[in-house]
């Protein structure tokens, strides 16, 4: 593992006495991955972003072992192309989209993928199921609704953020959403309260 | 967890709460280095020669574009200078050649000088009289230049034939001899 370079061996967590460790920033890190190969920035970046990458991929994709594909090959991804990456978004965000596209792109391999628009996806729902909770009610969601719930109520992502990184319009954002919601509460077994957006 | 700038009701947040986060396993980190190493991240001399390469590309690029668009402007604006010389030396071509030039100028002068005697002419005072002798004057110069530019015009021909002469005297003639155009 190569030493990283002088200036952001102090931006790295460091304990230092009396004081906060300082945090090297993303865009430090990456620097470091991009002028000295750094592994240990990469390895930091890895440690700080991959919990909510492998979230949303297990989520989408409900298995423990596609999801860390996809995550690899989301990293893969993302080191490749990171030299024209603007920062005009925060890392993150821009992690999230390239995972989500990947997931999305093993769905479609799968034939898995699809966003349910019409007025009847809620029979597309199962109905009840006792002792079903939240994380098993997501994996029965049809793909578009999985997508559109996990990333917007579970990860905080906006409905502008959703419709960039699935190619969709934010209305389609939101009524995938509502109806998500409107489903899970059927699934779970909940009165529902929602109203037609 | 965060719900924000929705206008549509969430799930309630204990129902959120049961969410349970699995961590990938820690074999992943090192699979994912491995595989980044194959396609040469660290490898930092690669990556510059990369970066290099890429500048050097667009570099080449923009030299092309400049090139492309200087010739292209180049041609444009030596299309348009010849096809503005061929508008000014065509009419003339069509008359009998440059040497026209300088008549289509003495017309010019010598009719101004027409027009503005005319202004006056009408006057009863020495200037006015000063004034209908220019006009008797340089009405026959402006018919016999445009009859030189252009000698099988009619109207030309026409306007020689009634031109008055410089040496008319009489004041009422030289009035009614001018020839308003």
């Amino acid at each position: 593992m190569p030493p990283l370079p002088l200036h952001l061996a102090t931006a790295l967590p460091l304990p230092i006495a009396n004081s906060e460790p300082v945090v090297a920033t993303d865009r430090a890190l990456v620097r470091a991955i991009l002028d000295g190969g750094s592994e240990s920035a990469f390895v930091e970046l890895y440690q700080r972003h991959t919990p909510q990458l492998f979230r949303i991929a297990r989520r989408l994709l409900g298995s423990t072992a596609d999801a860390e594909d996809a995550v690899q090959e989301t990293w893969i991804r993302a080191m490749r192309r990171i030299d024209s990456f603007q920062w005009r978004s925060a890392l993150s965000t821009w992690l999230g989209a390239i995972v989500v596209n990947v997931a999305r792109e093993q769905l479609q391999r799968d034939a898995r993928w699809s966003v349910v628009e019409l007025r009847d996806d809620i029979a597309t729902a199962p109905a009840r199921a006792p002792d079903l909770d939240l994380e098993r009610a997501i994996a029965l969601l049809p793909p578009g609704f999985r997508a559109a719930f996990v990333l917007h109520d579970v990860e905080g992502f906006t409905h502008e953020d959703i419709a960039r990184q699935l190619g969709w319009t934010t209305g389609t954002s939101k009524s995938q959403l509502f109806r998500a919601r409107r489903a899970l509460r059927r699934v779970l077994g909940h009165p529902c309260q929602d109203r037609d957006p | 967890m965060k719900h924000v700038h929705d206008d549509e009701p969430a799930l309630a947040p204990a129902l959120m709460a049961t969410l349970r986060d699995e961590a990938p396993r820690g074999a992943l980190r090192d699979r994912t280095v491995r595989a980044l190493h194959r396609e040469s991240v660290f490898d930092a001399r690669q990556r510059r020669r990369a970066r290099a390469e890429r500048r050097r590309r667009y570099a080449l690029g923009a030299i092309a574009a400049a090139a492309l668009f200087g010739s292209g402007f180049g041609a444009g604006t030596w299309a348009v200078r010849r096809n503005t010389t061929g508008a000014a030396v065509a009419p003339t071509a069509a008359t009998d050649g440059p040497a026209s030039l300088p008549a289509a100028a003495k017309i010019q002068d010598a009719a101004r000088s027409y027009v503005d005697a005319l202004a006056l002419a009408t006057a009863d005072d020495a200037e006015g009289a000063r004034a209908r002798a220019v006009a008797m004057t340089s009405f026959p110069v402006v018919i016999e230049q445009m009859v030189r530019v252009v000698p099988g015009d009619l109207p030309n021909s026409a306007a020689v034939a009634g031109a008055p002469t410089s040496t008319s005297t009489s004041r009422r003639s030289a009035a009614g001899s001018i020839i308003w155009y």
